[in-house]
Formats: C-alpha cells, sequence, structure tokens
C-alpha cells in the first residue's frame, strides 16, 4: 500500500491535463469578471456562504481575480507549475466563497482539479509524475459522477420537472418522456463512476461519456450551457488518466 | 527520517475523506445545497413572486433582485428580507415548485 506514494506514472497525460485546465481556468477567470460585475451591482441582493466570512467587496475581488488569471498563465505555460497551481486553486477556492451566486459545482472541480494536477508537479520536461495525485484525480471523477446521480433520486428531478425547466425552449416533450430521460441521466451517471475503472467497460464508458456531456450542452437552455460545456471538458479531460495501463507505474528510482 | 512521503500519505486520506464526507453529509440535507455535486437536482427558486403593499400586488420575475440566478440559492433566507428592504412591500408572496399553496413574507 505504502508503495502508491512513491509509484510514478509518464506524466505526458498529466502534461496534458494541466495545460487544458489551464487554458480552461484563463476562460473561466474572464467568464468570473462578467458574473461578478452583475452580481456586486448596486441594489443586488447578496447571498453569503456562510456568516461568519467577511464581506467581500467589487474591489477586493478584482484583486482576486487577477491574481487568478496571473497564476492561471504561469500554470498553463508550465512556469513554477506546484506554486502557480497551489496559488491558482487558491483564488478560485476562494471566490467560491465570496457569495452564493459565484459558486459553481463546475468551478469547484476545476479547483479540486488544479489541486491536484500541482500536487503531481508536471513540469513540460517531467518524464514521469507521482501517482497518487493522478489516482486522487480519478477518485474524484468518480466521486463527481456518483454523487451527482445519488442526489437526483428525488421526485422533484425523477418527475422530469428539473430537465423540463432547463431544456431549450424548442424541445417540448412529455413528462413520461422526461421522466425517462431523468432516470436513464442517473443510470449513466452511476454507470461512468464505476465503469473507467473497468479494463472491459473502459471504452464504451468514454464513448457513453462523452455523449452524455455532449447531450447536456445541445439540449439544455442557452443560460447554462457555458456551465455544461466547461463541466464537459473538465470532466472529460480526465478520462485518458484512465488509460494510463498498470504495467506504466513504476516505483521511484 | 524524510517527512514529505508522511505528508503525501495524509494529504491523500484527507482530501479523500472529505470528498466523501462532504457530499454524503450534503444528500442529507434539503436538495438542491453547495459542494455536493447536486448540479440540476432541484431548485429551491420561486416560480412566481409577488410583491404586495397596501396600492395592490405586483408580480416581479424571479430574476428580479439577482444577479446571478442559481437553483441552489437560499432565496427564503436571504433574498425575501433585502427585496423587502429594496422595494418598501408589505409582504412578498411567492409560489414554489410543486406546492399548490403560496407562501408568504411578512415584511
Amino acid at each position: 500500500m505504502l508503495t502508491l506514494f512513491s509509484e510514478r506514472v509518464p506524466a505526458r497525460s498529466v502534461v496534458l491535463l494541466r495545460v487544458v485546465i489551464g487554458l480552461v481556468s484563463i476562460f473561466r477567470g474572464i467568464e468570473e469578471w462578467r458574473v461578478m460585475s452583475h452580481v456586486f451591482r448596486p441594489g443586488i441582493v447578496r447571498f453569503p456562504m456562510f456568516e461568519f466570512l467577511p464581506v467581500i467587496g467589487l474591489r477586493e475581488a478584482m484583486v482576486l481575480l487577477a491574481v487568478w488569471l496571473l497564476s492561471a498563465l504561469a500554470f498553463t505555460v508550465g512556469v513554477q507549475v506546484r506554486l502557480s497551481g497551489l496559488v491558482l486553486a487558491a483564488t478560485m477556492g476562494a471566490t467560491l466563497f465570496i457569495d452564493q451566486q459565484l459558486y459553481f459545482s463546475h468551478l469547484y472541480l476545476l479547483t479540486l482539479i488544479v489541486l491536484l494536477v500541482a500536487m503531481a508537479d508536471p513540469e513540460n520536461r517531467s518524464e514521469t509524475v507521482l501517482y497518487w495525485p493522478v489516482l486522487l484525480l480519478k477518485l474524484q471523477l468518480s466521486i463527481v459522477y456518483l454523487f451527482a446521480a445519488l442526489s437526483k433520486l428525488n421526485s422533484q428531478y425523477l418527475s422530469g420537472f428539473m430537465l423540463g425547466a432547463n431544456f431549450r425552449k424548442s424541445l417540448t416533450f412529455s413528462p413520461a418522456v422526461l421522466s425517462a430521460f431523468a432516470a436513464t441521466s442517473v443510470f449513466v451517471e452511476v454507470f461512468l463512476a464505476f465503469a473507467l475503472w473497468s479494463t472491459r467497460l473502459r471504452k464504451p464508458a468514454v464513448i457513453i461519456g462523452i455523449a452524455m456531456h455532449a447531450a447536456m450542452v445541445c439540449l439544455l437552455a442557452p443560460p447554462v450551457i457555458a456551465q455544461l460545456a466547461l463541466f464537459a471538458v473538465e470532466c472529460l479531460a480526465l478520462y485518458p488518466l484512465f488509460f494510463i495501463a498498470k504495467g506504466e507505474a513504476y516505483a521511484q528510482r | 527520517m524524510r517527512t514529505r512521503p508522511y505528508l503525501s500519505i495524509v494529504f491523500f486520506f484527507a482530501y479523500l475523506a472529505l470528498q466523501i464526507a462532504v457530499p454524503t453529509y450534503r444528500l442529507f440535507q434539503p436538495r438542491p445545497t453547495r459542494f455536493g455535486w447536486q448540479m440540476f437536482s432541484a431548485s429551491s427558486l420561486p416560480t412566481q413572486v409577488w410583491l404586495i403593499s397596501p396600492s395592490g400586488s405586483r408580480e416581479i420575475s424571479p430574476l428580479s433582485y439577482i444577479g446571478n440566478l442559481r437553483s441552489d440559492l437560499d432565496y427564503e433566507r436571504y433574498a425575501l428580507p433585502q427585496i423587502c428592504k429594496l422595494s418598501a412591500a408589505q409582504s412578498i408572496r411567492y409560489s414554489m415548485p410543486f406546492e399548490t399553496t403560496p407562501r408568504e413574507f411578512k415584511c
């Protein structure tokens, strides 16, 4: 068991993940400026995440955003990967607690991925990285899929109400069809949580995962498309980690 | 004695424990809630909102006074008191999903 913490794997998948997630972080930082400009307008209700936290104003939030973008740039190009990654994760994570309106599950996932990639420290010239952060990334994806499915086991979702409320206006389905879509989405997410770990089911899982994320982006209404697209990129970017063959893991020399 | 491997072990198990414990705890709280991967699982937002004043009632969009609308906002706890102050309404009537009787919040 303890050899897990000295095992190393080829770095290429993790370096690629770092670049993709870094680019997502940059794009998301620009989007965050747009969202913050709406949330901090006069006359807008504030929703504290926790009441014991200090109230952050626009000026402080802009400083956080500036640090976010600078560290995201450094992380993406591979400058001081561990440090820039930890700073990036800290700034993105901090914005999640400013106001409930600034919480996004895809941003939370992005923060966690950056944190774990920083722990793996995939520099541009790395040939290998530690395996245990890669294992945590894989486990994190399964945790997301599993709890996304479990949280949908309620009458409001399984009735099809939530899907119906969020589908594009041009798409109209009967309650029975919406309910069937809802149940199917739960089964698919549970399947993905476990199938990616199976050598036999991994390739079908990748196809089904891509199809599920693509369907979410194509079928749901424009206000949520950007969030779903980012969430899809973050999840799909983790899939290659499941293809690191066991034989490629070897102990640190 | 090198401490780095032990820090890695502590981080690994602490991270995993947190990432399993928090969403599990959230499953037993009213949905939807944050940090639980409960995307699009339910909504705590009203479908209709009316401002009630001596001169009558006026329907407003649930989007009113909200900078970024999310289905997991603690609308009743934070939005209603602040909308009261911002609108000078006497009370706020609102309909929640799957409920036939509107609720009323006295300002």
